[in-house]
């Protein structure tokens, strides 16, 4: 399996594009379409969570692609709304921010999509031959969750970034439910696990978690 | 609850501050108002008043004060 990284126009939010055997599984998005390969099967879209820099690319991709989008059922209703998926504020948002990234659009994206298969807490199955756990893990936003691959690869969106605390206080995050539902389940994931993060760049699972005690 | 009162809740529930804390309060004088903080304050502000801010009064949204001048466009009386 290989995994492709594309680092969006928006916040530099990652895109994953994951390979096998001429299929694909696309990870959060962005509007950047360069990368789509017509010779291969599109499976599903994952989203990681509901914001608008992890959904942009949503309706482009299912358009060119035909993949079905899977995410939390709380990710399935924010993304239908443009004030819960953050769409509304973006370009205000980044205006405030003290690094330029999002090329002066300060107009409102108000964009909203929705999901083909929601879960609600975990499901599990088989792709390409890679066992794949979908898991939810709410405290960054209602709707983040996670996607972890053959006990060693996990996609966290923005549940865990290298070098920065996990932000619960955007509307719908919540650090009670980061701290009681989230947390000890990432905690308990194989040390070796590689984190694939929505924004930079991977990195070990241990090497973010060691600043969580136990 | 009066409409100054929901306002000034807004912010202190927000950014766990004090009352006292309001009038000389700006965007980035404390560690919560920074831009993560605006978009709390300002959704929390939005569910309040049931309105929504174009995205240039979220911008100009630089102050307690400002803010009061700011929402009074969205036919709030404080």
């Amino acid at each position: 399996m290989t995994i492709q990284q594309v680092a969006s126009d928006l916040l530099a939010s990652n895109m994953f594009l994951l390979k096998e055997c001429g299929h694909c599984i696309i990870v959060d998005p962005c509007e950047n379409a360069s990368n789509y390969d017509p010779s291969l099967t599109y499976d599903f879209i994952f989203l990681t969570h509901e914001h608008y820099d992890h959904i942009s690319g949503v309706d482009k991709w299912r358009e060119r692609t035909g993949a079905q989008v899977i995410c939390s059922r709380a990710c399935g209703e924010n993304i239908q709304d443009a004030k819960k998926n953050m769409s509304h504020y973006f370009g205000s948002f980044c205006q405030m921010q003290a690094w330029e990234t999002y090329d002066g659009k300060t107009e409102t994206a108000d964009y909203v999509c929705c999901a083909d298969k929601v879960f609600e807490n975990d499901i599990s199955f088989t792709w390409q031959g890679h066992d794949v756990r979908l898991f939810s893990a709410p405290g960054h936003s209602a709707g983040s969750s996670c996607m972890f691959i053959n006990e060693n690869i996990l996609f966290a969106g923005d549940c865990l970034i290298p070098g920065f605390p996990t932000e619960t206080r955007f509307p719908g995050g919540s650090k009670k439910r980061w701290q009681e539902e989230t947390l000890p389940k990432l905690q308990e994931l194989p040390e070796q696990t590689i984190l694939y993060p929505g924004h930079l760049m991977p990195c070990r699972l241990f090497d973010v978690l060691r600043s969580y005690h136990r | 609850m009066t409409n100054l009162e929901k306002y000034n809740n807004a912010f202190i529930e927000c950014f766990g501050i004090t009352e006292a804390d309001l009038p000389s309060l700006s965007y980035q004088q404390i560690e919560a108002w920074d831009s993560v903080g605006h978009m709390q304050l300002i959704a929390a502000l939005e569910d309040a008043f049931d309105i929504m801010f174009d995205t240039d009064d979220i911008i100009d949204f630089s102050s307690y004060e400002k803010g009061k001048e700011l929402i009074g466009k969205y036919e709030v009386e404080l």
